[in-house]
């Protein structure tokens, strides 16, 4: 197997280059230990097998950034037989910075010319031939965004393949070759890798150079320091240096360009996109089309896929057993609960989809380090990036957005500890799922505050999220590796709709893979803490009763019916309202007439005696179908009470009960605590659990009555549960992927614990500054706004300190102006 | 590799003449002097360490012909033209490279 190492610039157009050899047979995982993702694919072409590996883009081979560690370890280490380098046709002259460190590695390397389409238009020509002359490696002219050159690179990998002899172009390092030939015959290494390399490397005092060749970095710096004293160079910028005058060199004898490339398309739209002015409105024009084509419309688009997903709902329901008393059977209960859980998270793919498929456009497009370019400004007060912008955006800026996209579309962000800290701060922005939670609250205790309270809610999730992001800045990530400012902002592309759709299927993938397993693991933990260890039997026994005797007075309406044999024994009257349900079910998601009636056809013919009472034709039939909707209301409640007495004595429960003593002080009481544990699986269970706790039988209430004619709350009872669900710990889907950006488990851990900690802490402080000072519910939301925004004001205006990392001291005299 | 210590300021090398800095007692010109569609040319690079390796490896390299295209609309960070491609970075950082008009 032949192994290829793709390796380039950022911005080359290596993805797309990568694609088109790789297609749709790709692999990705991270490489050992890191975020970042690592691409391979096998190919078998006209018999010969290659491997193909996606390097990370980097600018060159030093020690500074993660991806240029990964990069040089995985050539180092993994030793391919080929190394594919991908160049951006437009910028040749930097690129081949890279280009001549590839070389002396001392593998076969192919220089692969992408988007010659763009140096076409800028009036750049490339003499390949020469170029493959000067430099003595193959050279491909290819454009990836048009597929074109696929077969010239797989010939060119393989001519190259078979060379043995590499003698390609050396850069001659002038008056630094001496002491390269002296650090060569120092390194005894057993290793395929050139000395030569690794002396030079050694030199550049690379750290994972040097810890294989055991060549201390102080005996480094002391012949840097010799270099210093004697030639007037300092050895860092004289290989820099050298490097480009080489590539001033090759790029003069090897590209004519005619015209000035000034007005090129890229600084004509830059000049309009990045303008003073215009500037700002495009962002937020570009953020609320984004916001109202995911977040609005795939959220309308759910609707169309939701009667699916039921379907699917209900099948799986009709295949579970029916119950055969008033006690739903364990396996049903369960298959009820798991179908839920998974469809709650499936329910929002649509969304995620178009989410993912935009970023996918935003990226290929070049807009996402000029977002950053825009707005950094702004969120480098709160030690955030302008890169977070997206994320915060995603994870719902305005009335709800899905913290999963967010937090995955943080991984572009160059610095590091911006990008930890949005991880971790994306999940306090409004998610979409905690929006029935704060309408049923609102209903209940503000129906005439609902929108200044709606404001409130949707509005403070950002602050309290740049307020986080600080303190998370200035505290635990403090010392965390930060990268500098220095980005590139590459030139406008017109994204590809095959690329766009392949990269948003492939993170779709990834999310329903990685999220969904972790999510049916942790619902089956939930269902077995709210299940056991269940009702007691004086109890059970009690609702049996009045089960038994519904059922014994319904049978005695129908004895006197000509249905009066099909339905005398207990059972049979189950299974009868085991269809009434599941026709009640179906009947809601049939949308045409026709539907209706092939649906009545078919229920007809699978129970022909019992369905004419589910459907009645006749007056008799029409009078038992009242009965049996009465007893389906009664069978229903006791349903519902023996599910509420079950959650009262789970172990769910017990530990809601347990943590009352604490959480008395936020003004909650068990009953919230278990709404708000069981909530961690999907935040839609939070409504869901309260609701079935609430319902105590009057199932003529809505839930909003029913909680405002509880008494047990107040209106500033609610507000503190407003306020703990808005700081509140995400659901175990944004944890994974916290879990998979964070690539630690214990920046999960903190995820979960820190916002918890937190929401308690502040809503037992706005609870008991509310019940000392008198506030009403709204007054105390009021204030805890106004708190939060006149704290990040004030941060905002303090000034950061630098640290992490350390520029040279400025010059004097500049600090004077 | 959490902590690049404060270095001393690295000499750029034989390259300029320019005089010792902060000898004249006036300023020098940085790249972050520069008015909008200013061009100059990098004289030398005073940063170590993370930012002065990435400096380099993005081509600020003494000797090399740089554009000033324009501020961020918050005026912060700037915007480069170098070796012919488009690099923003913080005025602090650019404060650290020292130019001279062409």
């Amino acid at each position: 197997m032949t192994k290829v190492a793709l390796a380039g610039q950022p911005n080359c157009g290596k993805s797309t280059i990568f694609n088109l050899l790789a297609g749709a047979n790709q692999h990705i995982a991270n490489y050992p230990g890191v975020t970042v993702d690592k691409k391979t694919a096998r190919i078998q072409i006209e018999g010969t097998k290659f491997e193909f590996v996606d390097l990370p883009g980097t600018y060159s081979f030093s020690t500074y950034s993660l991806e240029e560690r990964v990069a040089k370890t995985f050539l180092m280490d993994e030793a391919p037989d080929v190394i594919v380098n991908v160049v951006d046709a437009a910028t040749l002259r930097r690129s081949l910075y890279l280009t001549f460190q590839l070389l002396e590695l001392g593998k076969p390397v192919v220089v692969v010319l992408n988007m010659m389409d763009v140096a076409e238009r800028r009036n750049i020509s490339i003499d390949s031939a020469s170029l493959s002359e000067l430099l003595n490696v193959e050279v491909v002219e290819a454009i990836g965004s048009r597929r074109e050159g696929r077969q010239e690179i797989f010939d060119a990998v393989r001519r190259a393949s078979a060379t043995k002899t590499v003698e390609p172009f050396r850069i001659d390092y002038d008056a630094l070759e001496p002491y390269i030939t002296q650090l060569e015959e120092r390194i005894r290494v057993e290793t395929a890798l050139p000395q030569r390399w690794l002396a030079i490397k050694t030199l550049e005092k690379d750290q994972v150079v040097l810890e294989r060749t055991g060549i201390s970095a102080a005996e480094v710096t002391d012949l840097a320091d010799e270099i210093h004293r004697t030639h007037d160079l300092d050895v860092d910028q004289a290989i820099a240096r050298l490097r480009y005058q080489n590539a001033d060199v090759v790029f003069h004898k090897c590209v004519k360009e005619e015209g000035g490339s000034q007005d090129t398309i890229t600084a004509r739209l830059d000049r309009i996109i990045l303008n003073q002015w215009l500037a700002f409105p495009i962002l937020f024009g570009i953020i609320c089309a984004i916001y109202q084509l995911a977040i609005v419309y795939g959220y309308k688009l759910t609707d169309y896929t939701w009667p699916l997903l039921a379907a699917v709902k209900n099948k799986i329901i009709s295949i579970l057993p029916v119950a055969t008393s008033i006690e739903v059977p364990l396996i049903t209960d369960f298959g009820i609960w798991m179908t839920n859980s998974v469809l709650a998270l499936l329910n929002y793919l649509p969304i995620f989809f178009i989410l993912f498929a935009l970023i996918a456009i935003l990226e290929d497009v070049g807009y996402m380090p000029r977002m950053a370019f825009i707005l950094d400004r702004v969120f480098k007060r709160f030690g955030l990036h302008g890169q977070s912008t997206l994320p915060l955006v995603l994870g719902g800026a305005f009335v709800g957005g899905c913290a999963v996209p967010g937090v995955m579309s943080t991984k572009g962000i160059a610095d590091d500890r911006a990008r930890l800290a949005t991880v971790l701060t994306v999940p306090y922005m409004n998610c979409l799922a905690k929006v029935p939670f704060y309408t049923l609250l609102l209903g209940a205790f503000f129906k005439d505050q609902m929108s200044i309270m709606m404001f409130y809610i949707s509005t403070v999730t950002l602050f309290i999220a740049l307020i986080v992001a600080r303190l998370l800045t200035s505290t635990v990530l403090k010392n965390h590796e930060t990268a500098p400012f220095v980005m590139e902002l590459p030139a406008y592309h017109i994204p590809t709709v095959r690329g766009v759709l392949f990269r948003a299927c492939q993170r779709v993938w990834l999310y329903v893979k990685k999220v969904v397993t972790i999510v049916v693991a942790v619902a089956v933990v939930l269902f077995v803490l709210l299940q056991y260890p269940g009702v007691s039997d004086e109890k059970m026994a009690g609702f049996h009763q009045e089960g038994d005797k519904a059922i014994a007075s319904f049978t005695k309406k129908a004895s006197k019916t000509q249905y009066a044999e099909f339905v005398d024994e207990p059972h049979e009257v189950f299974a009868l309202l085991g269809i009434y349900d599941s026709y009640k079910a179906n009947r809601m998601l049939a949308t045409s007439k026709e539907a209706v009636a092939g649906m009545d056809a078919r229920y007809l013919a699978e129970n022909p005696q019992l369905f004419p009472l589910v459907r009645p034709d006749n007056k008799e039939a029409k009078q038992l179908n009242r009965q049996l909707r009465k007893l389906s209301k009664v069978n229903k409640r006791l349903q519902i009470a023996i599910k509420s007495e079950k959650i009262r004595n789970s172990f769910l429960g017990m530990f809601g009960r347990a943590l009352e003593p604490l959480t008395t002080y936020a003004g909650f009481d068990w009953r919230i605590n278990v709404a708000f544990l069981s909530s961690f699986a999907a935040r839609e269970s939070a409504v869901a659990t309260l609701g079935s706790i609430y319902e105590k039988g009057k199932s003529d209430l809505s839930p909003e009555e029913a909680f405002a004619q509880d008494g047990a709350y107040t209106p500033i009872h609610a507000s503190s549960m407003l306020l703990f669900m808005i700081l509140t710990p995400p659901c175990i889907a944004t944890m994974v992927v916290v879990r998979l950006q964070a690539n630690s488990y214990r920046w999960m851990l903190f995820a979960i614990f820190f916002p918890i900690a937190l929401g308690i802490g502040l809503s037992t402080a706005a609870f008991s500054l509310a019940l000392t000072l008198g506030w009403t519910g709204a007054e105390m939301m009021r204030n805890f706004y106004i708190a939060v925004v006149l704290t990040t004001l004030i941060l905002g205006f303090l000034r950061t300190k630098r640290s992490g990392w350390h520029v040279g001291k400025m010059e004097k005299g500049l600090e004077q102006c | 590799m959490k902590d690049f210590p404060v270095e001393q300021i690295v000499d750029s090398g034989s390259e300029s003449g320019t005089g010792g800095s902060g000898c004249s007692g006036r300023s020098a010109t940085t790249l972050a002097d520069l008015k909008k569609n200013q061009k100059a040319t990098i004289l030398k690079c005073s940063a170590t360490g993370a930012l002065g390796q990435k400096l380099m490896n993005m081509g600020f390299v003494p000797g090399t012909e740089v554009l000033m295209v324009r501020n961020a609309p918050l005026r912060d960070p700037i915007e480069i033209e170098i070796h012919g491609y488009l690099v923003t970075l913080r005025q602090t950082e650019a404060a650290l490279i020292q130019v001279e008009f062409v």
